[in-house]
Formats: structure tokens, C-alpha cells, sequence
């Protein structure tokens, strides 16, 4: 058979160039005053001052970059004012290529103060990126917008919440229709740019009549029971109605509707100027089911999405013990910040564990993501039930984490110990243990525990319980029992296996495997294997090793 | 009481040839666990004067209540036939006539004692899943007709599960005393209802029998192979049990004298001769079935319900003539109990059924000749394959375990199955594959000794201490890796035996909640329990954290959910039941600007989504796939596993593929074995076999879930077009091409009038004719289709078959008994996927969007309207 002939110029053809993603620029809307109040740079200025930085670093989040120029200038202006320095106007403002921007200082001051605009976060814009201002060689951080005020442990950072206006008379109606009842107790709590407005609520619903009325503070503490906020005390806020101003994160609804019936959760829309129960529900489910991916996944990625958190260090080595001690397979991985096409790039790993502020909880919502994204609490809760990680969710508890890990090193030499007692050291069973069942799927999987040793075939069975004892046949034993695993450098490789049973593409070369058809129609196959395998290059970029003993750099 | 022990049973064990594993099938009602209640009375399991109400094979609390058979439940027994018999069985005719042929020595049986293994079925066809487990480890079928109702929808369905899987039937016509009593039919007319329901079914076994085998399995009385039975009243009788009685009379042999008794064959007393001529001088001949046969039973019925008992005339007399001994107390009996007593000593049901059995049923040596390919995935001619076919004791062990029996242990169950080759023993180390395992890789794999191998005997289990090849064995110690079904072998190179397909499907759902959020680790364990306990139900856990429970029918569904409530628990909380949909294409988007190509179809308007960083784009077009194509992907019959050019010439053949594209197939989805396809259409991609993969888990993911309302795809075929890649293989890697496959997937279902398709039953309704409008009007209101009418000849009774939506059947069985006050008896069965013509789906304010996706998608929580195409498209 022959190829149908193309009469026409096929419809689509492939066109080589790429215009680049077009970019939009928008222009600051606000008024210099505006600027003043919203971004507060008196109090800026004077924190500046009272502290004598040098160096300053401005970070905003992209939403509120198109303001930056103006705060920074604003700032520039302020603090010479104080200085009162010479009132010349601040030097012109270039576009750096890195989004960078540095305006000078002036030449007179001794010390000379420069500003600089964070343009681009590495992680999440509501964490302080203490390494990017490093970069500037600075001494503090000036962060607006949302905040999940972790804790920061390298740099000071004054946080700046950008207060957004908000219809008073609107809300305090709509709260009078939803509690009638005056004697409810409600939390009043909101994002952090409607925080301020909070003490004015309170004491104008005091003043309607009110009694139990607790209106919270931000502190910077996200394992509070309200992240960041204060809270009655645990006894009674189960009793407490949750009023929650502007659209919570999920992952505030989640903490929050965990605190109290979920049914008692109601926020409030600045913007349209009502109150709404929130679907908690739905999400908590969500949580549910993400737990099932875990105790189903034998491939974990462990992803690092900050770098500014205290103990990050420590929960990392959390995870890795959990997820050993359940023979599971864990990778650590940074991307920067995620998205789908990053992750997707490691089609092996079944769950990312994300290791990040509070804020970063459940971030596939609407499962754009090829696999599931979960925090280290779900995570144990999942495997070990949980004990000791708190009851509610995820929110930075890297204490609570830390003391885990000393949990699980002492679990890990105690097994270790059990298996020499047993003097079959090479810690594999006889018999397969009990599979997991996949509730996603209602099927037993094998393959939720890549990392236990498994005998896969009857014949090495018998052979290796003749052979106890003799470390040096245990070890080769062990070697054939694992012959259905794939093994490098003598380790299970779980995404080796992964490559090599799932994957169809053999590598360059395989593209060649082209299939054609003589005139009867017959396949004839055409160098059908790809390349072959040759060992490169060994070492470090600044010299490799090209064969035995020779070096090239 | 029992007549037989475990020992004696494991003596026969080991003796093939004198082995019979039948399995009992019918529709729902027509007596099949009453028969067997005889076929255990006999084996002296149970009284005898109880058989027939006890149900012994109904062992559940619900099914005695019900009154209806749910699970399938096995028991041995224990038979002997009379020594000279066993020239007649046939099996070791044909082997005979073989040998003579070949000049080999001739095979004859050492022993007259028989070990039956019998399983009783459910009939209601919500149960089919049991009836498919219970056919696997069987080799013959006893397919029991009610001779008033005849053979309705499921005993075709099963009888051509059982033909299918190369078992042979042999039939029963039960409830002839329903003819006789209630209907008060002559015996002319009774042989006439018996031939229409033979004719019948040897139509259903003409259809289906597997013509490659070269034999025929049709059934006929003068065969032997049909018995005639009243199983309440414990009796039956083959042509072969009346002829055993005359032969000696005429002179003539047995199989002349079978031959006589059935069909067209008189017996002139003028002339003191045979013949087929129904008429002597102008008189009309009574049927010498009739004469000889009915018309003895007949007059013990009438006289019986006469009272005419005693004297000389008196049926008690007559009855001792025929060698029927009466004690004193069973002659104070009166009408039914006399007439039961009486026809069960004439004729016990026990011995002409069993003696049916042992002499036509195949035993494991013989059927598993012929199964063994059927059965075996890997190639025929390695050791297990070998094994099996001759059903070796010595070969590597080869077990399929159909299905889990629940112990008297709480969560713990025996794994139920046939040893196909080797030896079954506790201790034995086996390799346990489940459903999906491969071989060569580590899935499903597992490996465990058998802790110990018993003999089921319906409520109860005996330890046995080896199973040999060829018998049905219960497993302790292997439940906890397969989930319902899977191979057990010794082998290091044993494929799996094939996976059973059933004829029911898992389309009605209902979601579980706790009502106290601390109970549900009870509920996870009781899910985990149920989805064991039966072959069918579905346990799956949606994406949204909902344990989603799924079965055959509302009626499975229901008994699976007490089931459920049972085994945790725990007070629980169920929503409605739901349909599953699928999202499909009506027709692939043609763009009519474009010059027509050689087939006169304007080219397709193709997708085209880009990469998130914009450097390589995907476009393909979707395409309706033939149903057709779609059920012999479901049925197996085109898969995935096939080797690409057989499956390319089947598709071009039977479907009219293009054979070059059908040799491209990509993938099939979701699940790698649904009804959907990509198919490669481009011309010389550079690149194109590195985004293989991760365009197909792009696929796969986007089939699972469409955008429609996120439910499955079927009969999608998405042809890619072209494909422009980064130079660098980096930019062209699965994170920039697994989610760009998905959304081009998904514009492209848009763009192709995409619809729901939704499941479709077969109904059966019986019903006098005073009754019918009742029914219609029922079928008018849940927009049913009636496509067939039929009267049965000499009853009032009509059979009315209609197809209806699922979403339409709950309640119908309620509905349905209220309007036509208890007459109507419903079968549903899932028939077919069908298209809900219900408008366009993507027009807000049609029907299927305000009744079926709107609801749907509310309930998984998504977004109100349906993605527009431009979220998915992206402009070049």
C-alpha cells in the first residue's frame, strides 16, 4: 500500500518560529497619597531609620509590582526627607533584565542607603525570600501583601499587609442579618489587608449590643490554632461561630472549619458585600481522598518550596525516615515554584510532598497537576495516623516535626536490631506481606512498598532458607531475589523500573524505528533498537573523568 | 446421617475420570435450589423428607428470607451408578471409538463411585457475577427451565456464559407438576410445552456453542440428557430411567428403547408395533411418550388427588406394582404429602439427575482437553498450559480462584477455586497473581504458602488435607492478596488464567458516608470486606474523597449495602443512587472551506493546544469510534495485549479501518484498556516517539475524566495530525507535553459535538394479559422502549422485552408490582450504552445539561458551566 498523496499543502504546517509570550506592562493607577497610606511608607521609613539599614529590600508580590516604582520612590523621597538631605529628584529608573532595580542614594549622606525591588519570588509571594535579598547584599526585607509570616531566621522583615478599603456599613448589616442572635459568639477574623479594620468592627458591633464578640490580633505564630491570629482558648472555640473576612485560602478553610463545625464557618465578600458559608465540606473530602494517593504511591518527591522556613532541614529528614520506615521511595527535589509542567517532568514520582509555609496546603485544587500534591501532614497522617502533628492541617509545625524525626530514628534502630535478632540480615521476607488496598481503585497493589525486599520467585525461596547465616550467598541471594526489581549501584531504584517497564521510548536513536510498508502491505521494520549504551562522562562540570585515568576539562 | 466422610471423598479426589464439576443455572424461581436441595438430600447431607423447603444451599440469613439465592455455594456429593452403566457414559464412548480408530487399548472405569461437585447459582440476573465465578471452576451446567415460564432472558445470558467458556449443558424441565395440578393439562399437551422449551434452548446452544469444537451439544430427551422434573416434590425422571423400565419388558435394548419413548413414535397395540405413523386406520395413536411415560404419572396425580387410594383399583395397590414400598404411617397420608412420598420413591429426583450427570457430563480429564487454551493466557505449549490439559496431579500447580467465601472468622475468607493442574496442599509455597500481574514484572505478584486447603460443603468447610487437579478447593491463608479473583501457581514462567468477564456491569452507584466521623476506620474495613465478598461490586474512592459503592442493579446494590452495614457496623449515611455516565463525540468538526479530499469529506478541523512554555504544540481531532468496536473492546475481544498486526488486519476487516492507521494505534484509555484510542495519523514527525509516552499518560488521564462533568470516555478516537517539538529535548519533556495532550484532548471533545452516553437495561417483563396496560404505562413513564411482545403458547401469561435507561429504573420494580398489583415480574439486566438524546450538551438550557451534567457537576463540586473550548484551544 502507498501513502495517500497530498494534493493540497497540508492545513497545518509546521511553522519554525516562536513569538515570544507577549508581555504585559501595567502602570501604577494610585495617587502618590494613596501610595503613602496603602503602602505605608511613613512607618516604612521610620523603621528604616530607627534601625539604621543600609541596604533595603523590597519584595512584592506580582499583583503588586506594577506599584513598586512608586513605593520605592516614595520610600527614596521619604527617607531623604527625613535625612533632610537635598530635595534632587530620584535618580532615573532603568529596567534591569533580572527585574532588579536599584535607585541610588545620594552621594552626600555618609551612609549611603540603597533600595532595591524583589521583582520575582522563587517560591510562593506570601514567603519572605531571604535568599534573593541576599543576593542584593541586604540587611532587611520590607514584604507586602499576604503574608504567611513564617518565621524568618537570616534577615529582619517588616511586613507591610497593603490595608484594602472596606464597605463598614455593608458588613456590619449583613452580620446583624446572619446573627440575629446577640449573644453569639463569633471570631472575627479576615486576610491580613482587611486586618486593620478589625478593632473598628468589633467595637462597632459591641456598640449594636453584642456580648460575645472576640475580635482577633495578627500575631506572627502560624501553628496558633487560627494561623497568625489570636484565638479563645481551645476549650471553647468549638462553640465560637467563625466570621472571616475576604475569601480565605483553602488552606485557612480547612484549618478553620476543622476548629469549629464546618457549618458555622461564614465569609465575608468585600467585594460584593456579603456573607456566605464557606463549602469546607468539599475540601475536607479532598484531604480524604488525597490520602488514599499516599498509602496507594510507592514514589515520592519531596519538594523543597522555601528556603527561608527555620527547620526545613529537619523536616526534610522527617519525611525521608517516614517514608523509609513504610519502604517507600522518596526523592528530593527543588523547582522553584511549582506548576504542572515542572512536576510533570518526573512522571514517576506518584505524590509530591511539598515542604512550604502554611499557605501552600492542598495546591491542586482544581487537579490541573499530574499527580497529587500534598503537605507533610497529610503525609503522616496518612501513614502513621498522624500522632503528635497536630489534629487540623498543615501550617508550618516544624517544631512538632522536629521531634518526630527522633521518634522515628529511635523506631528505625530498633527494627534494625529486630532483623539481626533474626539473623536474616538482608531484611527480606519469606512470604510477601499483606498488599495495600487501593481505595481509589478497589484493587490490591503491590507496589505501594518498592523499597521491601520481596521475594518474587519460588526457586530463590528455598534456596536462600538453605543458605542462612553465610552473610556473602545472603547478599547474592538477595541480588536474584530482587531480579523483578531494578537495581543501580546495587540499590532498588523504584523510577528505574518505572523507566524501564512503563516507558516505550528507547532512547535516541529508536526515533529511527520507523515502520514501513512494502506494496503488499507488509510491515517492514527499520533499525529497530535505539543507540547503544556507552559509558560517558564521569565527575563534576570542572573536570571530567573520559576514561580510566585520563581528564579532560 | 452424613453416608460419606472427607477421607472417602479424598480417595475419589484422585480418581479424574470419576469426577464431575457442574454447576446448577437458570432464571430466577425455576426451582434450581430446590433441585439441589434433592441432588444433597441424596447424598444424605439433609433430611430427606425436609428437601425441597429447606433450601440447604441458601445459606445466608437473607437469602432464606428473600427466598431467592444470592451467592453461589458449593457442596460434594457423593454417587454411585450400577456397575453396567458405566459403558454408557459417554465420554468414554467417544474415547472408546477414538482408541479403535488409533488401534489403542480401550479405557474402561475401575470404579462406580462418583464425586460431584455441584454448585448452586443465584438466578436473579443482578447475581450473574456469581454465576460466572461458579461457571469458571465447572465443566458442566445444569440448566434448569420452568416448563410453564420457559426460558427467558437470563437463562440465556447465562447459558451463553456457560457455552462461551466451553461448558457443556445438560437440561432440566422442572415444575411438570405445576402443568399437571394447576393448569390440569393433558399429557399430549405437556409433551408439547416440554419439545417447545427443548427447541428453545437447543436454539440458545446453536447460537452460541463454540463451533470449533467439533461436537455438538444439543440437548434431546431420547439422548438421555434432559430430565423432567417437580423438584418441590422431589422428583424427576430422563427418558433413560423409563427406558431402563421397558426394555427388559420389550425385549429390546436401552438405547432402541430411549429412542421410542420421545418425539414422533407410536406404539400400535393393534399391531403390537412400533412406528412413527401417529394414526392406525384413521384412529388416532396415543404418543408412546405419552402412553408410557405421562400417562402412569398422570393417573398416580389424579387418583392421588382423587382420593382413590384404596382397593384394588386404589393407587396404593398400583403403586406397589411399580415397586414402590409405602410404610404404614406414609399410607395415612393424604393428597400432596401422599402424592409427594409416593413420586418421590417412584422416582427420585437424586438418582435421575445424578445418573444424568455422571453419564453426559465431561469429567476434569476430559473437559480440560478442550478448555485449556480457552483458559491458559500464555502460550499453549508450556509446562502449565501442558498441565492443565492433561489435568496432571503432578504438573506445577495452576488454581484459579474465582471468588472469596466469607469464614466464621470476622474479615477473614476462603479463597474458592479450581485446581486446574498439580496438587493443592497446606504449606505449599505458590506464587499468587493477581488480575493485572505481567509476567516478568513485580505487579500483583505475590508470594505465600497455603496455610490450609478445604472442602466446601455449602455452610460448612472440612479440612482436606490436598486438592489434586480437577477439583474445587477452598483456600485459607491467600484472601488477604487477591481482592475477588486471580492464579495461584508454582511456575516461575505461569501466565495467568484468563481474567472472567461478566456479563454484568458495575453501572448504578451509590456514594457511603459515616454518620459519626469516628466510626469511619470501621467503614474502611467493612468497604474492604465487601469489595471481597462479591465478584461484582465496585469499591472505588473518587477524587473528591467520596467511597463510591457500585453494582449490578438496585437490587445487588441493596443487598450489597446491608452486606456493607453488617460487616462495620456502624450506623451509615447513603446518598441516592447515581449513574455512571461516559462522555463521548457524535461527530468529527469538518471544515467546509477546505477543498473535499478522495473519501468527499471536508478535512477535519483540528485542535491545538500548546505547551505552557509555548515551544511545542499538539493537534489532533476526535472522532466517534464504532460501538460496535467499543463492546468487543469491552468484551476483550480487541485489546490492547493483541499483537499489533492481527489486531490491525481484525480492525480493518470487521471495522473498516485504514490498516496503515490501525497499526498506529497508540493507546487505548482510560486504564489502558478502555473503549478509546490515539490513533498516530501524522507523516514523518521528527521526535514523535519520545512524546509516546507522554502524550499517552496525557491520554489516559484525560480519558478518566472528561470535561463534560468528569466522567469516563467511550468511543473517542483521537487522531493526532501533527506535532511541532523544541529542538531541545528538554523543552519537549513530560511536563510540557502531558498536560498539553490533555487539553488538546479536551478541546477537541468540544469541538466534536461531544454527549453523555448512559447505560441501557434489557427488561423482561411477565405478566397476564389483564395486567399489560399497567406495564406499558409504566414503560411510557420511565421512557422505556418496548421492542418485543410475545404470548406464551397455552399460558396467558406475555412476555414483554423493552430496553430502559438506567437512570430511569429506580423504582421501576416498585412501580412497576404497585401498577399492576403484584403481577409483573421485571428482569433488568445491562444491556448496551446508549446516547442521551437529550440535546446539546453544551447548550445550557437543553435537557441533558439541566437534568444530567448540571447535577453532576454540582455533586463532584465542579465549577457550574462546562469549560469553554478556548480554556483548552489555543490560537496558533
Amino acid at each position: 500500500m502507498t501513502q495517500p498523496e497530498l494534493t493540497v499543502a497540508p492545513v497545518l504546517s509546521t511553522n519554525a518560529e516562536y513569538e515570544p509570550a507577549a508581555v504585559q506592562v501595567e502602570t501604577s493607577t494610585l495617587s502618590p497619597s494613596e501610595i503613602r497610606t496603602i503602602y505605608e511608607t511613613d512607618r516604612t521609613v521610620d523603621w528604616i531609620l530607627s534601625n539604621n539599614y543600609s541596604r533595603i529590600t523590597l519584595q512584592f508580590p506580582d499583583d503588586l509590582l506594577r506599584d513598586s516604582t512608586q513605593v520605592e520612590k516614595t520610600l527614596q523621597d521619604g527617607l531623604r526627607a527625613k535625612k533632610k538631605g537635598p530635595k534632587q529628584p530620584a535618580a532615573s529608573i532603568e529596567d534591569g533584565v533580572d527585574g532588579l532595580k536599584v535607585g541610588d542614594a545620594e552621594e552626600d549622606g555618609k551612609k549611603e542607603r540603597k533600595v532595591y525591588i524583589l521583582a520575582d519570588t522563587s517560591y510562593g509571594s506570601c514567603c519572605v525570600d531571604e535568599v534573593a535579598a541576599e543576593h542584593a547584599d541586604a540587611d532587611c526585607i520590607v514584604h507586602y501583601g499576604r503574608a504567611c509570616l513564617s518565621p524568618t531566621n537570616r534577615l529582619p522583615v517588616l511586613h507591610i499587609f497593603t490595608t484594602l478599603p472596606l464597605d463598614l456599613q455593608a458588613l456590619i448589616s449583613s452580620f446583624i442579618s446572619t446573627f440575629p442572635d446577640k449573644s453569639t459568639p463569633v471570631v472575627l477574623t479576615s486576610s491580613l489587608p482587611y486586618s486593620s479594620h478589625i478593632p473598628t468592627i468589633y467595637e462597632t458591633l459591641t456598640s449594636e449590643g453584642y456580648t460575645s464578640i472576640f475580635a482577633t490580633s495578627v500575631i506572627h505564630n502560624p501553628s496558633s490554632p487560627i494561623p497568625n491570629r489570636t484565638c479563645p482558648s481551645t476549650d471553647v472555640i468549638s462553640t465560637y461561630h467563625i466570621l472571616h473576612i475576604d475569601q480565605p485560602l483553602t488552606s485557612l478553610i480547612l484549618t478553620l472549619s476543622t476548629l469549629t463545625s464546618s457549618t458555622s464557618l461564614q465569609i465575608f465578600d468585600p467585594t460584593a458585600n456579603t456573607i456566605s458559608s464557606s463549602a469546607s465540606n468539599r475540601l475536607l473530602l479532598r484531604r480524604y481522598a488525597l490520602q488514599s494517593h499516599i498509602r496507594a504511591a510507592g514514589i515520592f518527591g519531596i519538594l523543597i518550596n522555601t528556603l527561608s522556613s527555620n527547620n526545613y532541614l529537619s523536616t526534610i529528614k522527617t519525611l525521608q525516615t517516614l517514608l523509609a520506615k513504610h519502604y517507600k521511595k522518596s526523592y528530593l527535589v527543588t523547582v522553584g515554584k511549582l506548576n504542572a509542567a515542572k512536576l510533570a517532568n518526573f512522571a514517576e514520582v506518584e505524590v509530591w510532598i511539598v515542604i512550604g509555609c502554611w499557605e501552600s496546603a492542598i495546591v491542586d485544587e482544581r487537579r490541573e497537576m499530574w499527580r497529587v500534591v500534598v503537605t507533610p501532614w497529610e503525609a503522616t497522617v496518612a501513614l502513621d495516623g498522624g500522632e503528635g502533628v497536630g489534629v487540623d492541617g498543615w501550617r508550618g509545625d516544624w517544631e512538632a516535626f522536629k521531634t518526630k524525626v527522633e521518634d522515628y530514628q529511635a523506631l528505625q534502630t530498633e527494627k534494625g536490631d529486630e532483623q539481626d535478632e533474626d539473623g536474616n540480615g538482608d531484611g527480606s521476607d519469606e512470604e510477601s506481606e499483606e498488599p495495600v488496598f487501593d481505595f481509589r481503585t478497589g484493587r490490591y497493589i503491590s507496589t505501594a512498598k518498592p523499597m521491601k525486599v520481596v521475594k518474587t520467585s519460588l526457586i530463590e525461596a528455598s534456596s536462600a532458607s538453605g543458605s542462612n547465616g553465610d552473610s556473602s550467598t545472603a547478599l547474592t541471594t538477595t541480588q536474584k531475589d530482587k531480579s523483578l526489581s531494578v537495581m543501580i549501584n546495587n540499590q532498588i531504584s523504584p523510577a528505574a523500573e518505572y523507566l524501564l517497564q512503563k516507558r516505550g521510548w528507547k532512547g535516541l536513536g529508536s526515533d529511527f524505528a520507523e515502520v514501513e510498508y512494502d506494496q503488499d502491505g507488509n510491515e517492514v521494520w527499520r533499525g529497530d533498537e535505539g543507540a547503544i549504551v556507552e559509558e560517558g562522562r564521569k565527575g563534576v562540570a570542572r573536570g571530567y573523568n573520559v576514561h580510566e585515568g585520563e581528564k579532560r576539562t | 446421617m452424613v453416608n460419606f466422610t472427607v477421607d472417602e471423598i479424598h480417595g475419589l479426589m484422585n480418581n479424574r475420570r470419576n469426577i464431575r464439576n457442574m454447576s446448577v443455572i437458570a432464571h430466577v424461581d425455576h426451582g434450581k435450589s430446590t433441585l439441589s436441595d434433592s441432588l444433597v438430600a441424596a447424598a444424605g447431607i439433609i433430611a430427606a423428607a425436609k428437601a425441597g423447603d429447606q433450601r440447604y444451599m441458601d445459606t445466608r440469613k437473607d437469602e432464606q428470607e428473600r427466598g431467592i439465592t444470592i451467592k453461589s455455594t458449593a457442596i460434594s456429593l457423593h454417587t454411585t451408578i450400577p456397575k453396567e452403566d458405566l459403558v454408557d457414559i459417554k465420554e468414554i464412548q467417544e474415547y472408546n471409538v477414538k482408541a479403535e480408530k488409533e488401534k489403542k487399548d480401550k479405557m474402561t472405569l475401575e470404579s462406580n463411585d462418583f464425586l460431584i461437585n455441584l454448585i448452586d447459582s443465584p438466578g436473579h440476573v443482578d447475581f450473574s457475577s456469581e454465576v460466572t465465578a461458579a461457571l469458571r471452576v465447572t465443566d458442566g451446567a445444569l440448566v434448569v427451565v420452568d416448563v410453564v415460564e420457559g426460558a427467558s432472558v437470563q437463562t440465556e445470558t447465562v447459558l451463553r456464559q456457560a457455552l462461551s467458556e466451553r461448558i457443556k449443558p445438560v437440561l432440566c424441565i422442572n415444575k411438570v407438576d405445576r402443568t399437571l395440578l394447576e393448569l390440569q393439562k393433558t399429557p399430549e399437551e405437556i409433551f408439547l410445552s416440554f419439545r417447545d422449551n427443548i427447541e428453545k434452548i437447543n436454539v440458545i446452544i446453536a447460537t452460541y456453542q463454540d463451533k470449533t469444537l467439533g461436537t455438538d451439544w444439543q440437548v434431546s430427551p431420547e439422548k438421555g440428557n434432559v430430565a423432567f422434573a417437580a423438584a418441590l416434590q422431589g422428583w424427576a425422571f430422563t427418558i433413560r430411567s423409563f427406558a431402563t423400565r421397558y426394555a427388559q419388558k420389550f425385549g429390546v435394548n436401552k438405547e432402541k428403547m430411549m429412542e421410542r419413548l420421545w418425539g414422533d413414535s407410536y406404539f400400535n397395540p393393534h399391531t403390537k408395533k412400533w412406528t412413527k405413523n401417529d394414526k392406525h386406520e384413521g384412529k388416532p395413536l396415543n404418543r408412546a411418550f405419552n402412553q408410557f411415560i405421562m400417562d402412569p404419572i398422570t393417573k398416580i396425580f389424579k387418583d392421588v388427588m382423587g382420593d382413590n387410594l384404596e382397593g384394588d383399583k386404589g393407587i396404593l395397590a398400583t403403586v406397589e406394582k411399580l415397586g414402590v414400598k409405602l410404610t404404614s404411617e406414609e399410607k395415612a397420608l393424604k393428597q400432596k404429602p401422599l402424592l409427594k412420598t409416593i413420586m418421590r420413591k417412584f422416582l427420585p429426583a437424586a438418582d435421575a439427575i445424578l445418573e444424568m450427570m455422571v453419564i453426559h457430563l465431561p469429567s476434569p480429564q476430559n473437559a480440560q482437553a478442550y478448555r485449556a487454551e480457552l483458559l491458559y493466557e500464555g502460550p499453549p505449549d508450556d509446562e502449565s498450559c501442558n498441565g492443565i490439559r492433561d489435568c496432571d496431579p503432578n504438573g506445577p500447580l495452576m488454581l484459579y480462584v474465582s471468588k472469596m467465601v466469607p469464614t466464621s472468622e470476622r474479615g477473614r475468607f476462603y479463597a474458592f477455586g479450581r485446581v486446574f493442574s498439580g496438587t493443592a496442599k497446606s504449606g505449599l509455597k505458590v506464587r499468587i497473581q493477581g488480575p493485572n500481574y505481567e509476567p516478568g514484572k513485580r505487579e500483583d505478584l505475590f508470594i505465600k504458602a497455603i496455610q490450609r486447603t478445604v472442602l466446601m460443603m455449602g455452610r460448612q468447610a472440612e479440612q482436606i488435607e490436598s486438592v489434586p487437579a480437577g477439583n474445587i478447593v477452598g483456600l485459607v491463608g491467600i484472601d488477604q492478596f487477591l481482592v475477588k479473583s486471580g492464579t495461584l501457581a508454582t511456575s516461575e514462567t505461569a501466565h495467568n488464567l484468563k481474567v472472567m468477564k461478566f456479563s454484568v456491569s458495575p453501572v448504578v452507584q451509590r456514594a457511603v458516608e459515616v454518620k459519626n466521623g469516628s466510626d469511619l476506620p470501621k467503614l474502611v474495613e467493612g468497604l474492604k470486606r465487601l469489595a471481597k465478598s462479591d465478584p461484582c461490586v465496585l469499591i472505588t474512592t473518587s477524587e473528591s474523597g467520596e467511597h463510591v459503592v457500585a453494582g449490578a442493579g438496585e437490587l445487588h446494590l441493596e443487598i450489597c449495602l446491608n452486606d456493607l452495614g453488617e460487616f462495620a457496623g456502624i450506623p451509615l449515611k447513603i446518598s441516592d443512587p447515581v449513574v455512571q455516565y461516559r462522555e463521548t463525540v457524535t461527530e468529527t468538526p469538518r471544515d467546509e472551506r477546505q477543498p473535499q479530499g478522495p473519501d468527499g469529506l471536508h478535512p477535519p478541523i483540528y485542535a491545538l493546544s500548546k505547551s505552557p512554555n509555548k515551544h511545542n504544540r499538539i493537534y489532533l481531532h476526535a472522532a466517534p469510534l464504532d460501538e460496535e468496536l467499543s463492546v468487543a473492546i469491552d468484551a476483550g475481544k480487541v485489546s490492547a495485549k493483541d499483537d499489533v498486526k492481527t489486531r490491525a488486519r481484525v480492525l480493518a476487516d470487521d471495522y473498516g479501518w485504514d490498516v496503515t492507521e490501525a497499526r498506529k494505534i497508540w493507546a487505548f484509555g482510560p486504564d489502558t484498556n478502555g473503549p478509546n484510542m490515539v490513533v498516530d495519523t501524522t507523516k514523518a514527525v521528527q521526535y514523535l516517539n519520545e512524546i509516546k509516552d507522554s502524550v499517552v499518560s496525557g491520554f489516559q488521564w484525560a480519558s478518566k475524566e472528561g470535561p463534560l462533568c468528569e466522567e469516563p470516555m467511550r468511543s473517542i478516537r483521537f487522531n493526532i495530525m501533527d506535532v511541532t517539538l523544541h529542538a531541545d529535548a528538554i523543552h519537549r519533556g513530560g511536563g510540557q507535553v502531558i498536560p498539553t495532550a490533555r487539553r488538546v484532548m479536551y478541546a477537541a471533545l468540544l469541538m466534536a459535538k461531544p454527549n453523555l452516553m448512559e447505560p441501557t437495561y434489557l427488561v423482561e417483563i411477565q405478566v397476564p394479559e389483564t395486567a399489560m396496560g399497567g406495564v406499558y404505562s409504566i414503560l411510557t413513564r420511565k421512557n422505556g422502549q418496548v421492542f418485543h411482545e410475545e404470548q406464551r403458547p397455552g399460558t396467558p401469561l406475555f412476555t414483554i422485552k423493552a430496553y430502559l435507561p438506567v437512570r430511569e429504573s429506580f423504582g421501576f420494580t416498585t412501580d412497576l408490582r404497585a401498577a399492576t398489583s403484584g403481577q409483573a415480574f421485571p428482569q433488568l439486566v445491562f444491556d448496551h450504552w446508549q446516547a442521551v438524546e437529550l440535546g446539546n450538551a453544551l447548550d445550557p438550557t437543553s435537557n441533558i445539561y439541566t437534568k444530567v451534567i448540571q447535577p453532576a457537576r454540582k455533586r463532584k463540586g465542579l465549577k457550574e458551566a462546562i469549560p469553554d473550548v478556548n480554556e483548552y484551544y489555543d490560537k496558533l
